[in-house]
This record gives C-alpha cells, structure tokens and sequence, in this order.
C-alpha cells in the first residue's frame, strides 16, 4: 500500500487542478464575489476594509468578519488580486480533501475507506463554485480542523498524552480564527453542546478538558461576535440573526429543504451511505466516536430549519460530514463482505466505488462549476463603461444580484445590493427596486429614481430573464430617457423627471 | 521564580481589593452615576431619565398619595430628586455588605455580587432613575439586617417591612413569601415575632389592595418587549448583558450540583412569570441573574483547571465581555429619553396650549408629558397597558383619516407631540406622520427633529 501521503497529496491535487481549469475556464466571479473583491482590494490600499461604505446603497455601514478579506490581502501582496481570488478560493476548498482523510483515520481508523471519504470531498457538487470568492471557502477548512483538532484533544485526555497543550493551543488559535471568519462557527458550538447531551445520555465520559476547551470556545465566540456585530445586535434585536433579509426574498435565501436539491447537490451515495451509518452509530453500534460529527450534522439541520444558515451553506457542511461518515460506511461494508460468501470479491469494492463515485460525484460537479451563475463579460463590459463615462456621484439601478457589479466595476452608487444588515430601509428599497423592473407607469419610475437620485438604469440580460421582460424596461420613452450604451446590456441615462403637480 | 513573583503580586493586589471592596465599590458606582448625569448635564438633559421618575415626580401632587415615593418627593425638591436614585444604589450596597457579613457570604462572592450588580443594566438603570422596586430592595435589606440583630432590637424591622409592602400587591406578596419562607422552614419558628411580622404585612397588603386600589405591579412605563427587554445587549434598556446571562447559566448548573437547586428553581420560576407578565419586574429577575453569574463566576475562578492558560483566557474574556457590555449600555444611555428637545417641547406645550388639552405623542413618553407639560397625556401605560397599547397601534399604523380621526376625537387629543424618537422610527411617507399633512393638523411649533401639532375640532 503506498503511503497516505502520496495518495491524499494525489488527489489533492488532482482536486486542485480540475478546481482551477474549471475556474479559470469561465472569465467573471459569482456576483456576490464581488463585495469580497472590493474589500480586499481596500485593505491592500488602505490596510483596512470598507466598515463605512460610500457607495453601497448610497452610502452605509457595514458589520462582516474580516479574516477571509485580510488572509487573500496577505496573497495578493505578491500576487494580482484577479488571480489570488481565483486560486486561493480553490486551494482552500481542496485543502478539504487532506482534513477528511485526517478525521475520517481519527474516527474510523479504516485507510482505504479514508482514502475514499477524502476522494468525495474533493469531488462534492455543492463545493464546485469554482468561481465562488466567498468566505465559505475559509470557513469550511477551518471549521474541520478545527473538529480535528478538538477530536485530537479527547483522545490526549483520554490517554493523558502530553501533546494535549500542544492541540489546544493550536485548537484555540485555529477557533479564533473561524470565529473571526463567519458567524457560522456557532455550527461548532451547538454541535458540541449537542455533544456533550448525547454523550451524557450515552453515559459517556466527558474529559474535564473537553468541558474546559468548550467552554472557552463558547466565551470566545460571543465575545467576537460582541466585538463586530455589537451595532446590529443593539439596532436590530434578536432579528439580527436573520440579517435584515427582507421579508419578500427571504424564501429565495432560505428554501424549504427539498431532498431532489440535497440529493443532487451533496451527491446520492455519500447521502445514502451518511444516513445508515448515523442509524447504526445511533441506534445499533453506539459508537461514541461518530456523536461528535452526527451531532455536528444535527446543528446544522437545527439551524437550517430556524432559517439561520442558507441552505446551500448549510448541505456545503452537512456534505463534507458525510464524506467522513462514508469512511465508517466503507469499513463497515468490507467486513460485512468478508463475512460473507463474496468475500473473493472484495478486492472489486474499491474500483467499483470509485467508479459508482465518478459517475455519481465527479460530473454533477463538473456540471455545477459550468452552470454557475455568473455575469457575462459583456455585462461586466457595460459596468467598467460606467465607471469611465459617468460622473462619480451618480447613482445606478441595477438588480439585487448587480449591485456589487455597480460598487466593484462601475465604482458608483448602488441603490441595494444582498449586504442587508445594518440598513434601515432595506425592505422598501428592495420594494422600489421590483417596481422599477415592473412597473408600466413612468410617473412611478420617475417618482423612485427621484427619491434615490437615480440617474443611470443598467439593463442586463440577466435582468431581463430575472424579471420574465420581453423587451426593455415599459417605461423607457425617448422624452425622459437617453441610450447611452447599447449592446446585449443597455445602459439609460435619466433627463427628466417629476414636475411639482 | 518570575513567574512565582507575579502570580504572588497578583494575589497581593486581589487580596487587597477584596480587603478594601466595599470603597472601591462604592467609588465605582458613584463614578459611574458621576459619569452619566455629567454627560446629562453636558447634553442639557435633565439629570432624571425614565418613565417611572417622572410618573412619581408628577404624582407627587396628583395621584397615589399614599405611596411611599410620592410621599418622599413631596418632601424633596424636584432640583435635588436626580441625587435620590444614586443614593438608593448606595445605601443597597453598603446594605447588602453588612448582611454579607452576618450570613458568612465569603468575600469572593460577595464581591462578585456588587460587581457584577454595578456593572449590570439594570442597576445602572436604577441608580439613574426613581425605581420603586429598588426602593423595595432598599427597604428588604435594611430589614433582614435589623432581623438578624436578634433581642428586642428586631421588632425594629417591621417598619422597613411595612413600607417595603406598600410598594405594590406583588412585592408585599414576595415579601410575604419570602419572610414565611425564612421563618416556617429555615428557622422553623412560629413565634410571636415572626407571626406578628406576617400577618402585619399580610395586612397591609389586604389595605393595600382594598382600600387604596393599589395595583398587583406598579407599571410597566414602557412598552414592552419581552423577547429583547431581557438583554440589553440586544438593544433594551434594562436587564443584563449576554456574558452575565452565560456565567448565569454556569451558576444555574453550579446551583443544581451543590443541591441549591430547591431554593433557585422556584425563585427562578416566579421572577420568570413575573416577568413574563410585566416587565417591569424586570428588575428582580437582572437581581437573580447578577447572583447566579457571581456564583458562576465565582465557581469558574475556583475551579481546579486542568488547563490554567484556557482559565486565564475564559476569566479574561468573560472581564472584557462584562466590561465592554457596560460600557456600550452606558454610550447608549445618553440617547435614552427624555432628551433637551423633548423638555423644551413640552414645555413649550406648558405655556402655550390650553391647560385642559390631552397631548398625543408615543406612549413612553406619556410621563413626560405629564411633569414637563403638565397636561393629560393620551395613553396611560402603568394603568391601562393592553389598551392603551392596541390603541397606539391604532393610530400610529392608521392608513387613512378615516381610521385616525375617530380616534383622536373619542380620546379628546387636541396637542399632538411628534419627538425625535418617533421621527426616526415611524414611516415618514405613510401612516401617522403622513396624516399629519392633512388641513386638521397645524403645526404650532418646531424646534429640530421635534414637532408640536394642534388637531383642529371637525367643523360642523
């Protein structure tokens, strides 16, 4: 058998090329990429990000965690920030595979199925938005090990090994950091918390260790959480955990779970194998090691079902948890094989799940990193020309998923884009934004572009198909509006408006 | 041996500070009142803050003669009341340490308790506006600690339970509780003392409540919102933070492993319900808290660690969560009403507006409008919270003015007060303050961000 390190480092490799040929085949990032570009790019100037933005919705504060922003300024040093935020994105991602092999060995102590558990992390659907600069692509890795890591812990406890100040320290370093990536490391905490009931249930032994490393990660987690939100926690309550997403499109951030999307997107084998080996970890085998991922993949389910994590970020965890989970499925499949009279089959089960993965894993994902949703480099084009054609206060319309193509490439105002939290108004803008892509009377359109100081209307194809358009925008009349840019994307600049009645 | 000298200086300087807790204490509670009614007076604001310091300064003459609060602030001069509410705080801290003493509470502890209760909302609330349930508090302490005097001396601690008992139908019934408590079970006495002491609070609760129609709660002065009035790191201008809050938790648990769960548990479920209720018992419940996070506290620091580097950083963290909530409450309190703008608005109302008026403005502010304009405010929360509530959503949310009219009329508003507040949170192109362009409205008055209106009688 060749040594795990040739096999991981192999197909992390492999994950990280196919990652890249597949990023750098489509030339934009997905659209909310963009918001991430731009702060990046203010603290390789400034050494600080956007916290007061002046051109979001016009001009607003904004409360996010900055690791993410400052770890790809650090790259961007030495390399260009176009190319940084392709690759590093995707270095990340693939940095999954070695992490699933480690926990995957630590849970199952099985090779070959953790060879194959770190074969499906590379290859999950959900994980190929290859053109994705988001900062899930930190949090991930980071949450992972920092589940290692914590695993790690429990076993020096138990054995009183030496190396246990040596994990914690680096646990407590790696937690910090995640704490500081997203929000979403409260998944950790819950997780550990449902843990800690299970084990307890089970009549397993819970190390004084353990209780003290989760507690501190609980103080550190709301102590930073305090620290950067602390202004939305005050302005908008308990709420802010929802974001301020308005009301009209938070069914698009939080979809009812469907199970043909989940199936598809965490892929069909890994999800079947996940769910018998919680039941028999659960119900049949007790196995006390499996409590900590299953109670992870129960937190998760929790706040997806609170709507406190969008879906897809939600299946993106809950899928790399079933990658490890398919280890322990493995091994237990290869001693129920050699139980059996086909036990001389059995050198056939790894080419034959490798192959049934192939089919079921590598081209959906394939397929998901072709189909995303991204803008075209004509829209691109028609945003670069704002920003070398219009004066620098102008205000423009674009759609929800545009406005940071306003902010980024048109470096002019926007009137919303998807950074709901902290602003007053973000209901009713979202509101006037539906009304100037639907309504038919110009008074309407003149009256909201008043109100926002709109002077320029961008109209993308993407915006025509958003709003089902047939032709450009109702209202647009020669008398109140100039084409001042026209190709598939057309650009109107405002000359009129409202008279006092 | 460096290492040896620090952890021993450390000691000293903790040893020291335990010695001397009950000055240093008490210089930080001054220091922070000091704080923020200077901050009030750099603002021009006046000192006083709260619905509920306003309602006793106005009732003073006019309503509950028999309370004890209104009954001081006839004595006292409205120009000196802002000192009443530090001084309250005070004299329940140096209370709370003679009584720590007596009960053998140890100095750790009770350090924490004063810490964290100084450092908690809703005692800097307190300290900052007349509460009749620190009052209440105030009162309880000095009698436990004239009760435990023993020998004839604690006959002396019935006043203090007696008017403790005046303050509402629910704290004599607390304290009634409370004291039964203390004597049938853990003293197991039913002497004459203890039976003279209950049955003379039980009578002034019947008093209380058939003949001077006290009320079960003394208020709410707000309007409430019981999923965020809790934690004041969610915006609320009481209650505690959310690092207390965790290490209350740690102390619940605490509680429940040393057997102290039988004495928690119901106190825990009756201020829960309390609250749950009226908000305005807010107040006992933070005080639980605050005691349950010390114990926490407390118990966290004294724990054998297999880690001490990750003790050290939980202490740190949770220092600095404690501290950094303090110190966000009382940034925030400055904005708290009433503000320069809305005394010189209602006192604008005082001079120029006819002395029969009801004025109109957001229910918060129903108190102010009472002492600074001496009018009749609209909405009366403390009587008539459920109505008065409805009532105010009515004619704030009011579309039209056929649904705002009626309302104005069958309540006689003729003044209408639009302050600052509510400028910033009600819609300014629709509902109320759109109505208000309406030829009905006139605006009398306008000074900044705040409006007087008049609304004009219908023509016949």
């Amino acid at each position: 058998m060749k040594k795990p390190i040739v096999v991981v480092g192999g197909i992390f490799l492999a994950v990280l090329a196919i990652r890249l040929v597949l990023a750098f085949a489509i030339p934009e990032f997905t659209y909310e990429s963009y918001f991430h570009l731009r702060q990046v790019e203010h603290i390789v100037e400034t050494g600080v990000p956007f916290y007061q933005d002046p051109l979001s919705y016009g001009g607003r504060e904004l409360a996010f965690l900055p690791s993410f922003h400052y770890l790809t300024a650090l790259f961007s040093l030495l390399l260009p920030i176009a190319l940084v935020a392709k690759i590093l994105p995707n270095l990340l991602t693939a940095l999954l595979v070695p992490i699933t092999y480690l926990i995957s060995k630590r849970i199952t102590e099985h090779q070959i199925g953790s060879y194959v558990a770190a074969f499906i992390a590379g290859f999950l659907p959900i994980l190929y938005f290859t053109n994705g600069f988001v900062v899930n692509t930190l949090f991930l890795p980071l949450i992972f090990i920092a589940i290692y890591l914590y695993l790690n812990i429990e076993e020096n406890a138990k054995k009183n090994d030496p190396k246990l100040m040596k994990h914690i320290y680096i646990y407590a370093a790696v937690f910090f950091l995640l704490c500081l990536t997203s929000p979403l490391a409260a998944i950790m905490l819950i997780g550990l918390g449902i843990y800690a009931l299970l084990s307890f249930i089970e009549g397993k032994k819970i190390y004084r260790e353990e209780a003290e490393v989760i507690l501190f990660s609980v103080f550190l987690y709301v102590w930073v959480q305090f620290l950067f939100f602390k202004k939305s926690l005050l302005q908008e309550g308990i709420s802010f955990v929802w974001q301020n997403i308005p009301s009209s499109i938070i069914a698009q951030y939080f979809p009812k779970f469907s199970l043909g999307v989940a199936l598809i997107l965490v892929s069909i084998i890994p999800f079947l194998a996940g769910a018998v080996v919680v039941y028999r970890s659960l119900f049949q085998l007790k196995n006390q090691k499996s409590f900590l991922l299953i109670s992870l993949v129960l937190a998760a389910s929790i706040l997806t079902w609170l709507r406190l994590i969008r879906f897809r970020q939600s299946l993106a965890f809950f899928s790399v948890v079933l990658a490890v989970l398919f280890a322990a499925f493995y091994g237990d499949l290869e001693r129920y094989l050699q139980k059996t009279k086909l036990s001389h089959l059995q050198k056939y089960l790894l080419p034959l799940t490798i192959f049934i993965l192939l089919i079921s894993t590598v081209l959906p994902a394939i397929n998901t990193a072709r189909l995303q949703d991204v803008p075209s480099t004509e829209e691109v084009d028609a945003f670069i020309w704002i920003s070398e054609n219009t004066p620098p206060s102008t205000a423009v319309l674009a759609t929800l998923d545009e406005g940071h193509l306003v902010t980024y490439y048109g470096k002019r105002k926007n009137l919303i884009d998807d950074r709901f939290m902290l602003v007053d108004d973000a209901e009713v803008r979202f509101q006037s934004l539906t009304s100037l892509f639907t309504t038919k009377f110009r008074t309407e359109a003149l009256e909201l572009a008043d109100k926002y100081n709109l002077e320029y209307f961008v109209f993308t194809p993407s915006a025509k198909e958003k709003y089902g358009l047939k032709r450009e925008l109702p209202y647009i009349t020669r008398r109140c509006f100039d084409t001042v840019y026209q190709n598939e994307t057309i650009i109107f600049k405002l000359k009129c408006q409202l008279g006092p009645t | 041996m460096n290492d040896k000298n620090s952890k021993q200086n450390a000691h000293a300087y903790f040893g020291h500070l335990l010695r001397y807790q009950k000055i240093y204490l008490c210089a930080l509670l001054i220091l922070l009142s000091a704080l923020t009614l200077f901050s009030n007076h750099l603002q021009e604001k006046p000192f006083l803050i709260g619905g509920e310091s306003y309602f006793f300064l106005s009732s003073a003459q006019q309503e509950l003669p028999y309370h004890p609060l209104t009954l001081l602030f006839r004595v006292i001069p409205d120009q000196i009341a802002f000192l009443f509410p530090p001084l309250l705080s005070l004299g329940v801290i140096l209370l709370f340490y003679s009584l720590a003493g007596k009960m053998n509470i140890p100095e750790k502890k009770a350090f924490c308790m004063v810490l964290f209760y100084i450092l908690t909302p809703a005692s800097i609330f307190t300290s900052l506006a007349v509460s009749s349930y620190s009052l209440f508090l105030l009162l309880v302490l000095l009698g436990v600690n004239v009760l435990l005097l023993g020998s004839k001396k604690k006959y002396l601690a019935l006043l203090p339970f007696l008017l403790a008992s005046w303050i509402d139908i629910f704290s004599s019934l607390l304290l009634l509780i409370g004291l039964a408590v203390y004597f049938l079970i853990v003293k197991k006495s039913q002497g004459r003392f203890s039976i003279i002491i209950l049955i003379s609070i039980a009578a002034v609760m019947v008093l209380n409540a058939a003949l001077l129609n006290s009320p079960f709660f003394l208020g709410p002065f707000t309007m409430q919102d019981r999923g965020a009035d809790l934690i004041s790191d969610l915006g609320s201008f009481s209650g505690v933070g959310v690092f207390a809050l965790l290490l209350a938790i740690i102390g619940l648990i605490t509680g429940w492993q040393k057997n102290n769960i039988s004495i928690i548990l119901p106190a825990l479920a009756v201020f829960i319900a309390s609250y749950l209720f009226n908000a305005q018992t807010i107040f006992f419940l933070s005080l639980l808290i605050v005691i349950l996070a010390a114990v926490g506290f407390v118990d966290l620091l004294g724990q054998n660690w297999r880690l001490s580097s990750l003790r050290n950083a939980v202490l740190l963290l949770l220092l600095l969560g404690i501290s950094f909530s303090t110190v966000a409450y009382l940034g925030r309190l400055s904005e708290y009403s009433p503000t320069a703008l809305d005394q010189k608005s209602l006192e604008w109302i005082k001079r120029n507006t006819d002395e029969e008026a009801v004025v109109l403005s957001a229910p918060e502010n129903s108190y102010y409008v009472s002492y600074f304009a001496q009018r009749k405010p609209a909405f009366s929360l403390h009587r008539r919270y459920q109505q008065d509530y409805r009532l105010s959503q009515d004619i704030f949310s009011a579309f039209y003015i056929d649904e705002l009219f009626p309302l104005l009329e069958e309540n006689n508003i003729s003044i209408i007060y639009v302050s600052e507040d509510m400028k910033r949170q009600l819609p300014a192109q629709q509902e109320f303050l759109f109505l208000l362009q309406n030829e009905r409205f006139k605006l009398l008055y306008f000074t900044e961000e705040a409006e007087v209106w008049s609304f004009d009688e219908a023509k016949q």
